[in-house]
């Protein structure tokens, strides 16, 4: 009997133990359904065109949503090679619904062509991940800085 | 996170309630080994999670390999002495690790001279860093002024496929060793903008120079971007302040077709080291929309301080690059920079803050001076 009720705490202890395990990771409470994507010119002087556009596919949103959480993070002492030429465009992400874990990004298709999830998550991207993304909102990722 | 209403919790609270008044001994046994089963069950939940998706751990875990180790290479064949080297073969050539005939013959004199001094190889390839001139058109049209987070210099521009060869050269400078992780590249490559073309695939070689230990350190180098990161390319003897470096650089050119080939020379010690990439059916092309000679930030506008340098006679904080040239497919070597539609990068920090200027070319096109202005 003793024996029992404490394999019954242990596996409700595991189980409270999965849970939080699980929200450290980044469990997803919610599917992303729609992207919104603004491009931005950080640098007035190189005076990118604006471009936005936005995808409401769920299947392909969630497809670069989850593509975006499963690249790899920046070392904690941040990026120790040399880049292409960075000229200060960025793609803002926004997925929605807003309850997502990392329902804002930043894009950085040139420099170091890092992906921030939220503020300070930095992720490196690949030709595969930028192909996705040019796929996604149909535009080749940098096509047409139309300066 | 515990609902306390929730029946379960309520029993196993009432349980733990009931066993507050057993003996303290019994007690504290009990409690010892209850800790101990569940560390060994939390043990076997995080080594299941792990087995379920190692991939998310290992991305934490694994960091940037930066080997700045050089590697002796035996097999490492050296140049014959007394032998003329702009006579020897293809063959000859290729064993030696020295560009090949068509690349000498695009331009004899500058060979001449370089492998005059090519004596000391070495082999090893080891993974592991104001005077303005006055734009003319909005950026990125030629001789127009950009602004990067991360270059400074100029870049010849076209069309895919235009660039396939660049050089530089350049008197090794010294660099402040007051911040200790402050470093500045100085390259040569062909490809990796952005503004110019999409997808873009950039092929370097240079110096990186980097602080240690209050020390400054010198580490030449290839990459390709993206694709490899900055790869060590040794010389025989170490570089010092003042040393006379050459980079040259090809991608897919007619005389290294589906390869990358990187040539660097120490001129003041006869030293010479290369390396060929070969690039069959893979994206490690350059672009070649661009060619250029470059002064770069490591890390962008987030990145590690810019290294202050200084080249022993030239103005403050000043780097003279000399013979910085570009090839363009179906040309046997390279031609100043300054003949083709070219413009010019401004590096600033993420506050918009100028961190160095480009002086204007001179040399009949093919020099100009890169400014340091400030390290963050």
């Amino acid at each position: 009997m003793r024996l029992t009720k404490i394999v019954f705490a242990l596996l409700l202890f595991l189980l409270l133990l999965n849970g939080c395990a699980n929200n450290v990771g980044g469990s997803k409470p919610s599917k992303p359904g729609a992207l919104y994507v603004v491009r931005v010119s950080q640098i007035p002087q190189n005076d990118f065109a604006p471009f936005q556009t936005s995808v409401k596919d769920a299947k392909t949103v969630e497809q670069l949503y989850e593509a975006a959480l499963a690249l790899p993070s920046v070392p904690p002492g941040g990026v120790k090679h040399l880049c292409l030429d960075d000229p200060g465009l960025i793609y803002h992400l926004d997925f929605r619904p807003a309850t997502l874990p990392f329902h804002e990004m930043t894009l950085n298709p040139g420099g170091c062509q890092l992906l921030y999830l939220g503020k300070t998550d930095a992720r490196q991207m690949d030709s595969t991940f930028l192909s996705l993304f040019g796929k996604t909102i149909k535009v080749s990722w940098l096509d047409a800085p139309s300066l | 996170m515990v609902n306390r209403s929730n029946p379960a919790f309520r029993y196993f609270a009432s349980i733990q309630r009931k066993r507050w008044g057993c003996n303290l001994k019994t007690k504290t046994s009990r409690l010892a080994s209850r800790v101990m089963l569940l560390l060994i069950s939390s043990f076997f939940l995080l080594l299941g999670q792990f087995a379920a998706n190692p991939l998310a751990y290992a991305q934490n875990a694994t960091p940037v390999v930066e080997n700045r180790q050089v590697e002796k290479n035996l097999d490492c064949l050296q140049p014959p002495q007394n032998v003329n080297l702009m006579t020897l073969s293809d063959t000859q050539l290729q064993s030696y690790g020295l560009p090949n005939r068509a690349t000498i013959e695009g331009n004899p004199k500058k060979w001449s001279r370089l492998l005059a001094h090519a004596k000391h190889r070495s082999c090893s390839s080891i993974p592991t860093e104001q005077q303005n001139q006055i734009p003319t058109a909005s950026c990125p049209a030629p001789t127009s002024q950009c602004t990067s987070y991360n270059w400074a210099g100029n870049e010849a521009q076209g069309s895919r496929g235009t660039y396939r060869e660049g050089s530089v050269e350049f008197i090794a400078p010294s660099i402040s060793t007051s911040i200790s992780d402050a470093e500045v590249a100085l390259w040569a490559g062909v490809g990796g903008d952005p503004k110019i073309t999409s997808s873009p695939v950039l092929v370097q070689a240079g110096l990186l120079i980097y602080v240690n230990n209050n020390r400054e350190y010198f580490e030449t180098f290839w990459e390709v971007v993206p694709g490899f990161n900055i790869t060590n390319l040794p010389l025989p003897h170490s570089i010092s302040v003042n040393d006379d470096l050459y980079f040259d650089i090809q991608s897919n050119s007619l005389t290294y077709p589906n390869q990358d080939y990187f040539y660097v020379e120490n001129y003041s010690r006869s030293d010479y080291a290369s390396h060929i990439l070969n690039t069959m059916g893979t994206q490690y092309n350059s672009d070649s929309a661009t060619g250029e000679c470059i002064v770069e930030r490591i890390g962008g506008p987030n990145g590690l301080p810019l290294a202050q340098f200084q080249e022993n006679g030239q103005a403050k904080n000043t780097v003279l690059l000399t013979n910085c040239g570009v090839g363009i497919q179906g040309q046997g070597g390279v031609q100043p920079i300054g003949s083709f539609p070219h413009h010019y990068n401004v590096l600033i920090d993420a506050n918009g803050s100028t961190m160095s200027t480009v002086g204007p070319i001179t040399n009949g096109g093919w020099n100009y001076t890169i400014t340091w202005v400030r390290g963050t």
